[in-house]
């Protein structure tokens, strides 16, 4: 049984603690098994600090979103392949990552907070982040997609005339 | 974080949720993600393995996943049928045409064909509707067939209605052509 009122305390990666209600990290499969492991008492308030490896700034931005989210329902389910879209995404969260978009660094935000959500297994942030980053390279060409993700071509000449002659082969 | 340090886990997640013309480009992108997108490719095969679903050849897999506009050829992929089922056209002398698949029922794309008039030639083309057919989205968005059955009706002078009719296998060209997903009958 969890208690809402029950408060975890976390600790970062660069060393910040933060404490939350029970009531949202049960939906970190990740938190809630480091807790199952400590066999501490349901009602220690609070609980011994469970470590992530999660920078402070991405940890706020996962506790944002699952304040959101904390009345979802649990367990998370799970899409059959033939379910998958990229087109659902609830327009509270499009908002959310909407608002990354005016920093300098969005990609690196929306980057760390899909990491985060799969290391501290949250899957319906990790499905949401996943289908953000999908939707942005969807039919984009292989220099749009490069400057979305900023990587660099590592392609020697060589492979490059083949990749060219590929494409011809598929534009003709 | 540069979006090369996400783990090939996480973007076979992204994958997921990519279309394949957009899986072709980003396996253009960098070493890395074509060896992520090959990596995939090789899951979801192993996926349709695991399923019991057969497989076309290993070439035609590679030359389908290379070059996601190529057409491919209709006696290799009704050879080896990527839907692991046989799909056979049914013309018959009623004024429906449908095709059957046999696995475990039947999909109508019927058409109602009018009236010929002798020696008059009609085709019809369809467009199957896999989802239709219980064919799974993630197969179509792999693979991106396209089966356009053909049926040709012949009414000749005292011989009655003579039908034959093909069905041909390409491969969607992106998804760009949006006429050609119509069903449409002319006279010849």
């Amino acid at each position: 049984r969890i208690y809402p009122l029950m408060r975890v305390t976390l600790t970062t990666s660069d060393g910040a603690s933060v404490t939350v209600s029970r009531q949202l990290t049960k939906h970190s499969g990740f938190i809630e098994k480091a807790i199952t492991d400590m066999a501490v008492d349901d009602n220690a308030v609070p609980l011994s600090a469970v470590a992530v490896d999660v920078d402070d700034a991405t940890l706020k931005l996962v506790i944002e979103w699952l304040t959101e989210h904390r009345d979802d329902a649990l367990p998370y389910p799970e899409k059959t392949d033939e379910e998958r879209r990229a087109d659902d995404i609830p327009a509270w969260d499009q908002a959310f990552v909407q608002k990354w978009d005016t920093k300098e660094d969005q990609q690196q935000t929306l980057y760390a907070v899909i990491t985060a959500a799969d290391k501290l297994d949250i899957k319906g942030l990790l499905d949401m982040t996943c289908k953000t980053l999908a939707n942005k390279i969807n039919g984009k060409t292989v220099e749009e997609m490069r400057e979305i993700l900023q990587l660099e071509c590592d392609f020697t000449e060589e492979e490059l005339a083949e990749i060219r002659k590929e494409n011809a082969w598929c534009e003709n | 974080m540069p979006s090369n340090k996400l783990p090939p886990e996480l973007w076979y997640r992204i994958l997921y949720y990519c279309d394949h013309p957009s899986k072709c480009s980003i396996s253009k992108v960098s070493h890395r993600l074509a060896d992520v997108v090959t990596e995939k490719r090789g899951l979801a095969i192993g996926r349709c393995r695991n399923r019991g679903i057969t497989l076309p050849s290993d070439e035609i897999l590679s030359l389908s996943f290379e070059n996601p506009d190529l057409p491919l050829d209709t006696k290799v992929l009704k050879k080896h049928n990527p839907f692991g089922r046989c799909i056979s056209l049914s013309p018959s002398t009623m004024n429906r045409f449908h095709v059957e698949e046999n696995y475990g029922g039947q999909a109508f794309i019927g058409e109602v064909v009018r009236e010929l008039t002798p020696l008059e030639r009609a085709t019809i083309d369809f467009v199957l509707d896999y989802e239709s057919i219980g064919i799974p989205r993630w197969m179509i968005d792999g693979l991106r067939p396209r089966i356009i059955v053909s049926a040709v009706l012949q009414r000749c002078d005292g011989a009655g209605t003579r039908i034959s009719a093909k069905i041909g296998v390409c491969r969607l060209d992106g998804m760009s052509q949006p006429g050609n997903f119509t069903q449409k009958a002319r006279t010849l």
